[in-house]
């Protein structure tokens, strides 16, 4: 059996605990690594350090951030009153993209999850609780996904807020724009005429 | 390859690659299989709600050597009373991981998924109290698990006073037999005569049966030893529908 040499082995074997990189690509891209200018692989590796030295969380909305708190926690053009809550970093991009809502975020990390033994206390619910407690939020939009796990957090969330006054609302169900009636599962048939709204 | 059509209750799901999922779901003729099911993460999928977790739906499935491939999807109830409120969900979800942790892949066992489709219609219509004991108990029995609760199950002798719960022995124990059990620990007769009504009670039954709080509680501690000594490890949903309990008595 040939070996790598040590120094490309332990690249390999660096770059498989990547999450969906097989062996197979992880030899791809060493490979790929070896092939570019000496500068090409500095810069990858700097870029690596430098975000895991510079990303935090925010201390506010929980966002990474490499300033605190956050670019949107700081904006005063936004509405601090309305707090949408995702599951990711990645939903806040989506969110922001859509450059339809103005007001903040807050980042659960995670979702409750019952059978993977995921409680409430390891996601970031606490400190939305203590957010929320202060007194200024009047609305939480919660935007978690639309399955089984996005489903039991936001009505976990929904239950321990309700006690705190707060409006808690839930992202609608519905049509895909662009979505052809006939071919739309049954069940988001059924929410979208639930949620039918008057023209 | 073979194209078969079957009824099936989703168990469970994992994202896999950009857009597909590998679905756990139980078969009423084919067991428990794990399937690969491809583009149902995409917003536009017509399969994506069949693939939910405690869905009823009839499945056209490619035979796989290992993973079997979905093909088309039809759900038959998609159990939305359920999804809608927390305890529910949280219920359904523990009948669905005890089912999966209680199940072989590729061994059919008709009535273990008949109790599940009952147990997840009964939670549709309404939360029973003791649903979630009910279940345990059918599902016990479906698997060959049923407590003893006719005489002790070490000497096979009538228990009328005293009487303890070892999981151990699997079920009941006269007082002289549970000296020599570590694990066996009292149970009132009250609550010996619930466990009875709820094995002989079909599950559609169910909501005519209450017991009053404590018995609810000595009830569910013996029936989860005699689960977690039956599976040998941890059952994760455990935890989470403890937590509610909690936090809906409060």
């Amino acid at each position: 059996m040939i070996q790598y040499i040590e120094p490309l082995a332990h690249l390999v074997n660096e770059l498989t605990k990547l999450p969906g990189i097989g062996p197979k690509t992880a030899q791809r891209l060493a490979f790929h690594i070896l092939r570019q200018p000496r500068e090409q692989a500095v810069s990858l590796a700097e870029a690596i350090i430098r975000a895991r030295d510079h990303v935090r969380e925010c201390s506010v909305c929980r966002n990474l951030t490499d300033v605190d708190p956050c670019r949107i926690c700081r904006d005063q053009d936004r509405e601090h009153s309305v707090v949408c809550v995702v599951e990711d970093p990645q939903d806040v991009m989506a969110l922001e993209r859509v450059k339809e809502f103005r007001g903040t975020y807050h980042v659960l990390h995670g979702t409750i999850s019952p059978m993977e033994g995921v409680g409430p206390d390891q996601i970031r619910i606490k400190e939305l609780l203590t957010r929320v407690s202060g007194g200024k939020i009047k609305e939480v939009i919660l935007a978690t996904n639309a399955d089984v796990e996005g489903d039991v957090t936001a009505m976990y969330i929904a239950k321990v807020l309700k006690p705190l006054g707060v409006k808690v609302t839930r992202l609608a169900y519905g049509l895909p724009v662009g979505g052809d009636l006939e071919y739309v599962g049954e069940v988001t048939l059924s929410k979208a005429l639930e949620g039918r709204r008057v023209m | 390859m073979e194209l078969y059509r079957t009824e099936v209750v989703i168990l469970r799901a994992w994202d896999l690659g950009e857009a597909d999922k590998l679905v756990r779901m139980l078969s009423r003729e084919h067991g428990k299989l794990p399937v690969v099911a491809k583009g149902v993460r995409r917003p536009r999928s017509r399969m994506a709600a069949a693939v939910l977790p405690f869905t009823h739906a009839e499945v056209l499935l490619y035979r796989g050597r290992t993973l079997e491939r979905l093909r088309q999807a039809q759900v038959l109830d998609s159990f939305q009373a359920i999804h809608g409120e927390l305890v529910r969900l949280a219920q359904a979800t523990y009948f669905c991981q005890l089912v999966d942790e209680f199940t072989e892949e590729r061994a059919p066992v008709p009535e273990v998924y008949h109790v599940l489709l009952e147990a997840l219609r009964q939670l549709a219509r309404g939360a029973a109290p003791l649903l979630p004991r009910a279940f345990e108990m059918k599902l016990l029995t479906a698997t060959g698990y049923q407590p003893q609760l006719d005489g002790c199950a070490v000497c096979a002798r009538a228990v009328a006073r005293k009487a303890h719960f070892s999981a151990s022995a699997g079920g009941l124990v006269c007082e002289s037999c549970a000296a020599s059990l570590e694990d066996a620990e009292p149970v009132s007769l009250g609550t010996v005569r619930i466990m009875q009504r709820l094995l002989a009670l079909p599950l559609d039954r169910v909501q005519t049966l209450a017991a009053a709080r404590p018995m609810d509680q000595e009830l569910k501690r013996h029936l989860r030893r005699h689960l977690l000594y039956r599976l040998d490890k941890n059952v994760a949903s455990f935890q989470f529908l403890d937590m509610l309990e909690g936090l809906t008595s409060v």
